[in-house]
């Protein structure tokens, strides 16, 4: 028989083993929705293909395959009026056809479509379709009763700025090692000093604020930062938020950084921000069935659920 | 449901009652039964809690499933239609409690024989790639109130594990029926929940040790 214990749970679902495949869709989604917005913003074009591409393509096929009956996804859309999923599901549906019109020229097709009226009005509208999607990933994880860290108001606005931060690395990456305008690079980073540190700020907050919310999210918190998942966290703030910080400003104001360790440091970003993902999705627990009166319980292996 | 904390002995009758009742399949429990310690040495002494799926007044988890898999019937037991589930395990999160199993796998006692009899007709209701949990064995309540039988009363209409519990910790009955045996319980004893904060409404009570 199983022995069965009282205390903290962790998920199991998202985020570890097939759960990595929603992992790759959050991450694909928000990478591509994040470089679509900042490219229609500095007038990249070409950065604004590769978002698109990459949410149209990841984002779907991960989360079709996450699913344990993915032929069945399609009854998915059914409930936009309570579940975030479904909510998601219609984003994506508009957003996929919208913005292709938009990029559907510089894709060599449908050239025509450039400056027409449709062509301006699928970019104004793909815009908010854009924000939605790198939004709803938040929300969708705000509205998880079960897990204690995530349901947070402050998630919400965590997810949207850490997929500026994948996006804008992306672009830079591509933009460094494939096109290589320095003046694109250059307008880049100036924005991406501004992303980086409003990122640090944000996860400093949710994590302060989520600390002082209840005990589950202090075992969280405290798994993030000192447990079991603190080597994959400080390593992914390092990569997406110190490092490139650190880049930015000695390439601004002291030494000048070839364009390849720009280049490099983008893709460290864009690992860390994945990695930023997938210590959120574990570190979340369920609350204790009984109360843990006990201070020490959140420091202490053995209230865990064997 | 009310479980009565003071009479349970953790000796796990339910939770086999309900594995063999319901054929549910290896490493999944719809009910189980946690222990913990409370108190300092010397004067420690072991608890135990049985847990199910809470059935809950405003369930967490049918508000957040995108298909409508998830659903309320009328008496109050939260059910999953396996052909509507699509396996996005939203509602695991949702749930505050944990109480949801996900059927990743066909899992069978003994590998090497294949599956017994028993299992190949137990398994047939689940379907691999959904969310499975406590049903309050509805199945087992409708063919007992369709002989009249009623439920919590008569044990033909009435849960396993409730029937199945050496202890009688396990009460079953209508929280609606005031005058119901589990209502005079929750009064009585000064039953509970738990996290009532989160404001899901469950329908399964304590009765403090």
């Amino acid at each position: 028989m199983v022995t069965m214990a009282v205390g903290y749970k962790f998920q199991t679902q998202w985020g570890r083993n097939r759960g990595i495949l929603l992992l790759l869709a959050m991450y694909t989604g928000a990478m591509g929705g994040g470089a679509y917005l900042l490219s229609i913003y500095t007038g990249y074009i070409l950065g604004a293909v590769i978002g698109y591409l990459i949410l149209v393509i990841g984002k779907p096929v991960f989360h079709i395959l996450f699913l344990g009956r993915p032929e069945r996804f399609i009854k998915a859309f059914k409930r936009p009026n309570s579940s975030w999923i479904s909510r998601g599901i219609w984003g994506l549906t508009f957003y996929i056809p919208i913005g292709g019109i938009y990029v559907a020229p510089y894709l060599g097709i449908m050239q025509w479509l450039e400056g027409t009226f449709i062509w301006s009005l699928a970019l104004w509208l793909s815009i908010p379709l854009a924000i939605f999607l790198i939004l709803y990933d938040g929300f969708l994880l705000v509205a998880s009763k079960g897990v204690a860290i995530w349901n947070n108001s402050l998630l919400a606005i965590l997810f949207p700025v850490a997929a500026l931060i994948s996006g804008l690395g992306v672009l830079i990456f591509y933009t460094a090692y494939f096109i290589r305008i320095e003046q694109f690079l250059k307008l880049f980073e100036e924005h991406e000093l501004t992303i980086l540190l409003v990122g640090a700020f944000t996860i400093a907050t949710y994590l302060y604020t989520v600390n002082y919310s209840d005990t589950t999210s202090r075992y969280s918190v405290f798994q993030l930062i000192k447990g079991r998942y603190s080597p994959i966290f400080w390593f992914s703030i390092a990569t997406a938020i110190a490092i490139p910080i650190l880049a930015n400003i000695l390439n601004r104001y002291y030494i000048h950084i070839p364009i390849q360790v720009i280049g490099l440091v983008a893709l460290l970003e864009l690992v860390g921000d994945l990695l930023l993902k997938y210590a959120i999705l574990n570190v979340g627990a369920y609350r204790p069935l009984v109360p843990l009166w006990s201070k020490e319980s959140i420091y202490d292996e053995s209230y865990k659920v064997r | 449901m009310v479980i009565d904390l003071r009479k349970c002995s953790g000796c796990m009758t339910c939770v086999a009652a309900c594995k063999q009742g319901n054929a549910v399949p290896p490493g999944i429990y719809f009910t189980k039964v946690f222990d913990y310690e409370v108190g300092e040495y010397p004067n420690v002494s072991r608890r135990y809690l049985p847990f199910l799926c809470f059935h809950c007044e405003k369930p967490a988890c049918e508000e957040v499933c995108p298909t409508g898999a998830t659903y309320k019937r009328e008496d109050g037991i939260v059910m999953i239609d396996y052909d509507k589930c699509i396996g996005c395990r939203y509602c695991m999160m949702a749930c505050p409690y944990d109480a949801r199993s996900f059927y990743d796998r066909e899992r069978m006692y003994y590998y090497d024989g294949g599956m017994m009899e028993y299992e190949k007709v137990g398994y047939k209701k689940y379907q691999v790639g959904t969310v499975v949990k406590c049903t309050f064995c509805a199945e087992r309540i409708d063919e007992g109130l369709k002989r009249g039988l009623k439920p919590g009363v008569d044990p033909d209409a009435t849960p396993l594990c409730v029937i199945s519990c050496i202890c009688e910790a396990r009460v079953f009955g209508d929280l609606d029926d005031p005058e119901s045996e589990v209502n005079k319980l929750i009064r009585e004893r000064k039953g509970y929940t738990i996290h009532p904060e989160l404001g899901t409404g469950p329908s399964v009570y304590y009765l403090p040790p």
